[in-house]
């Protein structure tokens, strides 16, 4: 009875961690869309098809086991990779494209596995999914964390709005959670399916990934789709810049002006 | 915008005008390439790149500053450490 009530407690902390990502992958296309980002357009798609698998696996029940789901994350954490390479290591020199290929090769791994699963449960292949989940969830999570903090420590000393400061914080320190949530999974017992409300382990390790899942996805929320008030509040003691409007040729007397006063300053 | 405001007040630094001036002159170099009818918040990491290595260039030989190949240089290097914020400062 507790053990079904924990269950379910659980499951309405996973429904919430879906309806949150499918609504921050939503504005986040839509915004990719209007502004041509392509990266960010990756991340929104990403972000909404990871629910789409869940709710297929779960409530339409398409497959035994998890590899229709599995089919769907890969797409997910695929593109939260080219997310990450687009939007902080264009003309940069970085491990980006190698890690997106490391990242493509463990996904391939984990449906190769997720595969052989929906045929037999064995110790052996259970194990050996769990040990090539772990350094997937990093690489995905951990090089999105590392990007957002490493550019934070350049923009943090810069004349940049707070609350922009505010959201690389978010999005470093939310993946560098999530990038753990493969950790439970080794304490799931490996004939039971993930989240099987009559065993007390599974609903634990169960619990534990929601609880992450939740942490980030309502913190992505809180990053991408943040109230005027919050970035208001954040902005509090920063002095926003307002530009005049000058015409062409009112600025470049203007510059003509401050250049030409500079090295006369100069001269004398 | 923040890249367009980082770019402007370092491109003001160095060729010793205002910070207003500064980004307004990077405002105009993106008109000069990429035409009047652009929003700056649909500008990409090239736009910025071919703005700063072609019209920004064209304009501060115009006005005769030294150092111009320096300058685009490290401009350019500002892009490519923030690029970031053309993403994470406008959506």
């Amino acid at each position: 009875m507790y053990l079904e009530i924990l269950f379910w407690i659980f499951a309405t902390l996973l429904l919430l961690f879906l309806s949150t990502l499918f609504t921050v992958g939503i504005f986040l296309l839509i915004k990719g869309i209007q502004r041509k980002m392509v990266g960010l357009s990756c991340l929104g798609i990403g972000f909404i098809v990871i629910p789409i698998g869940f709710v297929g696996n779960y409530i339409l029940d398409i497959y035994p086991g998890y590899l229709f789901q599995e089919i769907f994350i890969t797409i997910g954490f695929i593109l939260a990779v080219i997310f990450t390479n687009l939007t902080f290591y264009k003309n940069r020199k970085s491990p980006a494209k190698l890690i997106l290929i490391v990242v493509i090769v463990l996904a391939i791994i984990q449906l190769i596995f997720h595969g052989m699963m929906a045929i037999e449960r064995t110790p052996l292949i259970y194990y050996l999914k769990v040990s090539f989940d772990l350094p997937y969830n990093f690489l995905v999570f951990n090089w999105m964390a590392w990007s957002s903090y490493s550019a934070y420590k350049i923009v943090k000393n810069q004349d940049i709005e707070p609350w922009i400061k505010v959201r690389y914080r978010l999005i470093s320190i939310l993946s560098f959670i999530m990038s753990f949530h493969g950790i439970p999974e080794f304490f799931q017992p490996y004939d039971i399916l993930w989240g099987t409300p009559s065993n007390l382990i599974s609903v634990l390790v169960f619990g534990t990934t929601a609880v992450l899942a939740v942490i980030f996805s309502v913190g992505f929320l809180l990053a991408w789709i943040m109230p005027n008030w919050l970035k208001k509040y954040l902005n509090r003691n920063y002095q926003p810049v307002k530009d005049s409007e000058f015409t062409e040729e009112e600025l470049m007397t203007l510059i003509r002006k401050q250049l030409s006063e500079r090295r006369n300053n100069g001269n004398n | 915008m923040e890249i367009i405001k980082l770019l402007g007040n370092k491109l003001a630094e160095k060729i010793n005008i205002s910070s207003p001036a500064g980004r307004g002159l990077i405002k105009l170099a993106i008109k000069d390439e990429l035409g009047p009818f652009k929003p700056l918040n649909q500008l990409e990491f090239n736009d910025f790149k071919n703005t700063i290595a072609n019209s920004l260039k064209i304009r501060l030989e115009k006005l005769e500053i030294s150092s111009t190949s320096e300058i685009i240089d490290l401009l350019l290097n500002i892009l490519t450490q923030n690029q970031s914020l053309i993403t994470i400062g406008v959506v």
